[in-house]
């Protein structure tokens, strides 16, 4: 199958190998495969679930390159979905975070790392450790901690499903009625009655 | 830390030391080499973090100083397992139960292995307490209210009465923390404690055990893959690959100035937050051998050569180049010593 040859080709794998089994590939190279499959009935647009996330960096890392090369290439519309905020500023151009079944911020990479609005948001880019001894000493100085640990999206909070988490609450409003997301800026969506205008 | 603990905890030689530790195990198909030659040293309220990828020997190592590896099919040596003064890979089985979660504590990688489903945590604080002797039986639930106090567990009092699953994930870690903290232990290993949790979550545990570190002063092996959350919390940071220790550094040094080809590829194969976005991220290519096929030779590779990268099913049977001491700190690999200055 000379289009299989192409794509195998296309991810960085060797087409000699087609006829192994799953498990005499390392898990980098198993999801080199898993991107292949995707990709060879060239479609336009991608989605992506957790690709990097049960692997190690060193290997992860040739993922991610591979995604972006492939996408320079090609042209492909990514949808990328992963709990990493750092992989995902590294690969994509917009970035949505979701709370609870619920997007909470929309807006483009720099600026969602630079003026984040949503307190989630904030939150989540000040939890992640920074490797780096004096970087990561400012960064817990300087931070808040969340309380509490995420509800259960079976019975999520009412009003806003953040509210249970953040401190300083806007008082009724919060605990029951649910933001909508709103512009806040051009291409800046936020959904929190601390931006609802 | 004052000058005078230090003076104190340098006259008193390390808290724990490893010298030329070895673990295999075999199986029909073989042998697998996990850990091939590891040597470090803890001292007394010091924290040691270990990094390295999946299947490099970081929860092996902590098993065997643990005693808790089965041996066969283990197969455990070394030259040197001392702690506080115990040859650890000699006394009887007795002895070692007196030591295993009294002084030396660990919180495994897994936090529903080590809690019992079926017991409350008032329960399991208390078993640990009575076997240890800390305290009478008329004082455990005392006690355990004041260990998930500590913890940072909010309305201790009821959370005694819960069982392990009623708990979420960061509650339950700080149970276990709670458990291992119990008996006052010298030396807590804690090992991925926090890899199977939130981000945000995760930096709660680890407020914890910085504060901890800092109130209680014990002495911390904090084993991870996640460089980052190294960073804040230990003062010694060891890297291994394939079951060895390829560099040791002061935790700046390490992060600042690694010496390790393998150590730098590693930092610069890491998407980051701070700071700019980086235009490409540094790639390893191939994966780690197969421990399977490492052999033992212990003798000192020559030459320049790259790090063993296998592709599977590819044979390679060359082991990385063992650590070789260089005072201060220790970097592995002869083929690299232009980058060793
Ligand atoms: N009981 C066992 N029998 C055979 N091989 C084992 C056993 N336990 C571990 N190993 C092997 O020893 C090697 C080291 O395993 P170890 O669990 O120490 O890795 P690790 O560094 O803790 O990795 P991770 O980051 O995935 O937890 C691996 O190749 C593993 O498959
Ligand atoms: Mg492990």
């Amino acid at each position: 199958m000379p289009r299989d040859a192409a794509v195998m080709r296309l991810v960085g794998l060797d087409p000699a190998l087609a006829s192994r089994y799953p498990h005499e590939f390392s898990g980098g190279q198993r999801q080199r495969i898993n991107i292949a499959r995707a990709l060879a009935p060239e479609p336009e647009f991608v989605v992506c679930d957790e690709p990097v996330s049960s692997l190690d960096v060193s290997i992860q890392a040739q993922i991610i390159n591979l995604l972006e090369e492939l996408q320079r290439r090609l042209g492909l519309t990514l949808l990328f979905i992963s709990h990493d905020l750092a992989v995902v500023r590294h690969l994509c151009n917009r970035i949505a975070v979701m709370y609870l079944g619920r997007l909470v911020e929309v807006t483009e990479r720099e600026r969602l790392v630079a003026h984040p609005r949503h307190p989630y948001t904030c939150a989540l880019l000040s939890a992640a450790p920074v490797p780096d001894p004096e970087r990561e000493a400012e960064r817990t100085a300087r931070r808040e901690v969340l309380e509490g640990d995420p509800p259960s999206p079976l019975s999520p909070p009412a009003g806003c499903r953040f509210c249970t988490r953040w401190m300083r609450r806007r008082g009724i409003d919060c605990a029951r009625v649910e933001p909508g997301l709103v512009q806040v800026e051009t291409g800046h969506h936020v959904a929190c009655h601390l931006h609802a205008g | 830390m004052p000058a005078d603990a230090e003076g104190t905890a340098a006259r008193a030689g390390p808290l724990l030391e490893v010298d030329d530790l070895h673990v295999g195990f075999n199986s029909r198909e073989g042998s697998v080499h996990a850990v091939n030659g590891v040597s470090f040293a803890v001292t007394g309220r010091e924290t040691l973090g270990i990094v390295g990828e999946s299947g490099s020997g970081k929860s092996v190592t902590a098993l065997a100083l643990m005693r808790l590896l089965p041996e066969p099919p283990a197969r455990v040596s070394a030259r040197v397992v001392r702690f506080g003064g115990l040859d650890l890979l000699a006394i009887d089985e007795r002895a070692m139960r007196r030591v295993r979660g009294a002084r030396l504590a660990m919180v495994f990688q897994d936090p529903m292995t080590s809690l019992d489903p079926v017991m409350t945590v008032e329960r399991q604080l208390a078993e640990m307490l009575l076997a240890h002797r800390i305290c009478g039986r008329d004082e455990t639930r005392e006690r355990a209210r004041a260990l998930l106090d500590m913890v940072g567990i909010p309305e201790p009092g009821t959370r005694l009465r819960a069982y392990p699953d009623e708990l979420s994930g960061g509650m339950r870690q700080r149970v276990l923390i709670a458990m291992a903290l119990s008996c006052g232990p010298e030396l807590l290993i804690a090992d991925e404690p926090t890899t199977a949790l939130d981000v945000t979550v995760q930096d709660q545990v680890l407020d914890l055990m910085r504060r901890l570190k800092r109130e209680i002063g014990m002495a911390i092996i904090w084993i991870s893959h996640d460089l980052g959350t190294v960073a804040g919390l230990a003062d010694r940071v060891l890297i291994m690959y394939a079951g060895r220790v390829m560099e040791e550094a002061p935790v700046r040094d390490l992060y600042r100035r690694p010496r390790h080809p393998y150590t730098r590829a590693l930092l610069r194969s890491i998407p980051r937050l701070d700071g700019g976005r980086s235009a490409a991220l540094h790639a390893i290519e191939g994966m780690p051998p197969d421990p399977e096929r490492l052999s033992v030779s212990r003798t000192l590779p020559t030459g320049r050569r790259p790090l063993p990268r296998a592709a599977p099913g590819a044979g390679n049977d060359r082991p990385p180049p063992p650590c070789r001491l260089l005072a201060p700190r220790r970097a592995g690999c002869t083929g690299w010593n232009r980058d060793l200055r």
